[in-house]
């Protein structure tokens, strides 16, 4: 009985920061009053009134597309290497791929930042997505690492033995059997990147993403506009979750 | 469906020779200055212990393994510096390498895809291999929902389907159970015979490499140490290493006291022991009188004969293992002495008594000490 009070306690938890944030998006006045007096779709329209949502919103997921399928080429060939293969510097290479899932982002953001103002070539969206990528990178090559472990090298073996050049046995065998590793490294590094304030905030110029648009809105007005965004966000997220559980769902891949 | 209908394009064996091959890791020598012929149609077993570099060397006829030194051949041709998907082997792997994204028909159609057979002939193809190992009913099946057996089945299909020149079996019934291993064991030589193709296998059970092989070759420490058929290896080990590793011996330490008219003599705690000589051995040399545990009778009446052997010994012991019996006996000297009996004919009797144990001087071996 205490058990089950504590379950549905944390639960409602973790509900709380969702339902309170949804809830003040229908707020009819400026005010953050729980629960409103008056319920009203202003705040929605005034997301779409707010150009820099849009191209912030556009930015980001221009970057998070970008930055994923280079992290997702990157990743797969760095986990394939450390793998696969025995070389000098292997340790090495894989410490410094996941350095960035423990260096402080704050770090990351202002190595980057000194370096964008001695490499002249590297525009201020150039470097916007290098950062990213390198965000991206640790978690791709974390699941694929995990995820080549647990196949047998063999099978690669076997489509060669039957035939198959080494980028058929590749393409045919040794991708189809990673490919919920690389599905799930994919969702990851997009919303790695998609969500990536920190880092992000220090190299931003002229063009915005959306967690730092939002950021700079709050910092000037005091409206549940950002409360309306973030539903939007959340119903968005939501979606593309259930489309990829459908889509995996259906099609047979590996355990 | 006869197997030879299946592969009328396999035609006959192709004969595979390692030519003094090598293979090193560092300061390792994996496979040291081996050399070794397969005759065309043979299935040759390379036995040994692990570590032994049998592995290394079946990985370096399939290409999966670089050599430092030597050559393979597979006929005239020269193969060693070829990719894997060029030499047209075919592998059985331990673990079967099953292809998990693809139904058994898929796996057995893959080497045909790549190997350019037109699609209007896989049908065909695929049905007769199918049918020939008894895996029909699977073929939309999944690898995972299928058994270690059938699965193994469908190991051999895929490989056997696209017509390999040379056939190379990894260990390929460990990963079964015992009553399983015993049918596979026979319907693979059964079928790799109907095919004809040359076939190399790789195993630590001598068990498996008398009853599947035409010969058996012995690999210890990256060489070979004897080849020849399950018999020869069996009844005339070369070395102490070979004798052990295939059966159990039971072993005499002694002394030669001469050798001549074809016999050897050896002087031992528990007497003199003859044996079919050994050239290269000198008198007083160190050496030890083998014999296996089945050749073993206890015979307390007979009076002792020239072709036999015969020591006094006591029994200290037996371990009943279903059709037969072990007893351990101890000879003058401490010795040990294991006789395999079988279990309904009572072999020694009561412990600590006195028997007299004797074996055919022919079935006596002498190795030189440490050999």
């Amino acid at each position: 009985m205490m058990l089950r009070l504590a379950a549905w306690l944390v639960l409602g938890l973790l509900a709380l920061p969702v339902v309170t944030i949804v809830v003040t998006s229908f707020n009819a006045t400026s005010s953050f009053a729980f629960p409103p007096e008056q319920w009203s779709l202003r705040w929605y329209r005034n997301v779409f009134d707010t150009p820099v949502f849009g191209s912030g919103l556009v930015m980001s997921l221009w970057l998070a597309a970008a930055s994923s399928m280079i992290g997702l080429v990157a990743g797969t060939m760095t986990a394939l290497a450390v793998v696969r293969y025995r070389f000098v510097g292997r340790g090495l290479v894989l410490s410094l791929v996941m350095a960035p899932l423990v260096v402080p982002e704050v770090v990351i953001g202002l190595s980057l930042l000194i370096w964008l103002q001695s490499v002249r070539w590297l525009s201020g969206n150039g470097a916007i997505l290098l950062l990213h990528c390198l965000v991206v990178l640790p978690f791709v090559v974390r699941i694929l690492v995990a995820n080549l472990q647990r196949t047998d090298v063999n099978l690669e073996h076997a489509a060669m033995l039957l035939g198959a050049n080494p980028v058929q046995a590749f393409v045919r065998v040794t991708l189809p059997t990673i490919a919920k590793g690389l599905a799930g490294a994919l969702v990851f590094a997009l919303v790695m990147s998609f969500h990536n304030f920190t880092a992000t905030f220090f190299l931003v110029s002229t063009q915005q993403t959306l967690p730092v648009a939002i950021f700079q809105y709050i910092r000037t007005e005091h409206d549940p506009t950002i409360a309306a965004l973030s539903t939007l966000l959340m119903v968005g997220a939501m979606v593309i979750v259930w489309v990829t559980d459908r889509l995996l769902g259906l099609e047979r891949v590996t355990k | 469906m006869t197997a030879a209908t299946v592969m009328a394009g396999a035609g006959t064996g192709t004969r595979i020779r390692l030519d003094r091959i090598s293979i090193r890791y560092g300061d390792f020598t994996a496979v040291d200055d081996l050399t070794l012929a397969i005759e065309p149609g043979e299935i040759l077993a390379l036995l040994g212990a692990s570590g032994c570099g049998k592995t290394t060397t079946l990985k370096a006829v399939a290409g999966l393994q670089r050599i430092d030194d030597g050559e393979i051949r597979f006929g005239e041709r020269r193969v060693d510096g070829l990719a894997p998907h060029r030499r047209n082997v075919g592998m059985v792997f331990q673990s079967y390498a099953l292809f998990p994204h693809m139904t058994v028909t898929e796996n057995v159609r893959f080497g045909l895809a790549m190997h350019g057979v037109p699609r209007h002939r896989h049908g065909e193809r695929i049905r007769r291999v199918l049918d020939m190992l008894h895996i029909a009913a699977l073929a939309d099946s999944y690898p995972d929902q299928i058994s270690g057996g059938q699965q193994q089945r469908v190991a051999l299909a895929r490989t056997l389907v696209v017509e390999p020149l040379v056939l190379l079996l990894d260990e390929p019934l460990s990963a079964l159970d015992r009553q399983l291993r015993d049918v596979m064991r026979t319907e693979i030589r059964n079928v790799v015979k109907q095919t004809g193709i040359t076939s190399l296998l790789v195993t630590h059970d001598q068990e498996e490499a008398l009853t599947v092989a035409d010969r058996v070759a012995v690999m210890r420490a990256g060489r070979i140490e004897q080849v020849g058929s399950a018999r020869e290896i069996y009844e005339a080990p070369r070395t102490r290493y070979v004798a052990d590793f295939i059966g159990r011996m039971n072993y005499l330490p002694g002394r030669v006291l001469d050798q001549g008219g074809g016999v050897c003599r050896v002087e031992t705690a528990a007497g003199v022991i003859v044996a079919p000589a050994v050239p290269g051995l000198g008198a007083g040399q160190p050496v030890e009188a083998g014999f296996r545990p089945e050749v073993v009778r206890v015979d307390d009446a007979g009076a002792p004969r020239g072709d036999r052997n015969r020591v006094e010994a006591r029994l200290v012991g037996e371990t009943f293992a279903g059709v037969t019996t072990e007893y351990r006996f101890r000879t003058a000297g401490e010795v040990e002495i294991r006789a395999l009996g079988q279990s309904d004919a009572r072999f020694g009797a009561g412990a600590d008594r006195r028997s007299c144990l004797e074996w055919p001087v022919s079935r006596t071996l002498v190795f030189a000490a440490g050999a």
